[in-house]
């Protein structure tokens, strides 16, 4: 009803006919296989599209599991390494004095999961953690640090640290055989020597030093001699007093020889005058005969009774 | 409509787009090059296609529009090459039907674009205004309007073979 052409004149109705006649080339087959192939292979392109995005999202799953998992468990080790520091820093004794209790670090550890903690409640991972049973493999690390310091050796404990700290050690220690290794450790110390004849020269650790002295299995009589020849007047009659509390016979030709070389002859009468042994005495005995030599081992004498 | 559905509609119609396609541009790789971009933007949009509307009007649709992207892009001239002007042609020499047939084509897809749009739709893909309004988008005056234009265009280019046909009558 629309396309009522009914009015049209004589030449319209030719210009239909001729319209009608029109005819356009048509489209070779192969441009509408191409057409067809092309319809068919952007549906494929949409399923690898599909593929392609399915598989992200995989991996950006996957990816996100992983960083949480890593996230978790380095909160599991971050929590777990405060609570050895804080079982380590609570005990706050003396140097080198022994937690009351072995298994003080162990029952400090274990007694955190009954107490309350600090702050925020426990996640449910960390009241897991914190609940595992004294075999678990968790609890077993868990201990393992705390095991490792009580079962240290105390010549270990010193291994690492210096002189001073030794020194210090020393004349806080009241184990006797801490004590010993200490000070053997003291000795194995390039400038050890200066600090034993510092420690001699110090009335309250002159007993346990020359003691411990005595108790070496090899006394360092070489080194004392040595040490009578040390810039510090004080540190050769240190050395002296030493070496006259040792009193081995073996020095006695050296001390002899110094005295007779005019080398050192003050500190090896120092020696002489602290020594007992029965050849030592002899010799003194024999030295009072020579008015220089006596009035000089006079000397030595007020020197040492005021040093020590 | 499912993509599936959507693909088997337009295979099913893709003899008729090509029809379409060829009366518009007026040549067979110009066709092929304006049927691939449309299905391509057809396929795109695929979902804009809710079965409200036939799918020919939808289909035919955006071949307009592609079909008006590539004239804004590339203008083609109002008669191309290789295509025979009629009024230069000897009538008598035209008397072959074939022949004929093909300037008449060459002539309505050499008119200016919206009249070969308003002609192609109206007279050979049997639209009625309103339908060819709506692939147009434009009003139904307009409609008209270009399809009285694009008579009278042809009339006067083909005047020689219409005199002959009303002489021969």
């Amino acid at each position: 009803v629309e396309n009522n052409f009914d009015n049209l004149d004589p030449a319209d109705q030719s210009l239909d006919e001729l319209l009608g006649k029109a005819r356009w080339p048509e489209l070779p087959p192969e441009a509408g296989a191409r057409l067809k192939t092309h319809i068919l292979s952007m549906r494929s392109s949409r399923h690898s599209r599909r593929a392609i995005g399915f598989f992200a999202a995989m991996a950006a799953s996957l990816l996100l599991a992983i960083g949480l998992a890593y996230l978790l468990v380095r909160r599991a080790i971050t929590s777990n390494q405060n609570a050895s520091v804080t079982v380590a820093a609570t005990p706050a004794l003396p140097f080198g004095e022994e937690p009351q209790g072995g298994d003080a670090g162990v029952a400090a550890t274990g007694s955190q999961a009954d107490k309350a903690l600090p702050g925020r409640a426990p996640t449910v991972y960390e009241a897991w953690y914190l609940a595992q049973p004294p075999n678990h493999p968790i609890a077993v690390a868990k201990a393992a640090p705390v095991a490792e310091l009580k079962e240290a050796q105390p010549a270990d404990r010193y291994k690492n640290a210096d002189s001073p700290a030794l020194v210090f050690a020393f004349a806080r220690e009241s184990d006797e055989s801490t004590r010993q290794a200490i000070f053997q450790s003291l000795l194995s110390r390039p400038d050890g020597m200066d600090h034993v004849l510092d420690l001699i020269l110090n009335s309250s650790t002159r007993e346990r030093t020359l003691a411990s002295l005595h108790a070496l299995p090899q006394p360092p009589t070489n080194q004392l001699l040595a040490k009578l020849d040390s810039p510090s007047m004080a540190r050769r009659f240190a050395a002296a007093k030493a070496l006259g509390s040792l009193c081995r016979g073996q020095t006695l030709p050296t001390l002899k020889e110094m005295i007779t070389r005019d080398n050192h002859r003050r500190e090896a009468l120092a020696v002489l005058g602290q020594c007992q042994d029965s050849a030592a005495v002899a010799y003194v005995h024999e030295l009072q005969h020579q008015p220089a030599v006596a009035s000089e081992m006079a000397a030595v004498r007020n020197e040492m009774k005021q040093l020590f | 409509v499912d993509r599936d559905s959507f693909d088997r509609l337009l295979l099913d119609h893709l003899a008729a787009a090509q029809r379409f396609a060829v009366r518009l541009s007026g040549d067979a790789q110009s066709a092929e090059d304006l049927l691939h971009d449309a299905i391509v933007r057809a396929v795109k949009n695929f979902s804009s296609f809710r079965g409200q509307s036939k799918f020919t009007t939808w289909l035919f649709k955006i071949i307009i529009n592609c079909f008006r992207q590539r004239l804004r892009r590339k203008p083609m001239s109002l008669m191309g090459e290789g295509q025979v002007d009629a009024r230069t042609m000897d009538p008598t020499s035209a008397s072959d039907a074939e022949e004929l047939s093909r300037i008449v084509a060459q002539r309505i897809s050499s008119l200016p674009p919206r009249q070969r749009e308003v002609l192609v739709l109206i007279v050979y893909e049997r639209m009625s205004i309103t339908e060819t309004s709506q692939v147009l988008g434009i009003a139904n005056q307009t409609v008209r309007t270009s399809l009285s234009l694009a008579r009278k265009r042809l009339k006067q280019e083909l005047a020689i073979y219409l005199n002959a046909g009303i002489r021969g009558k």
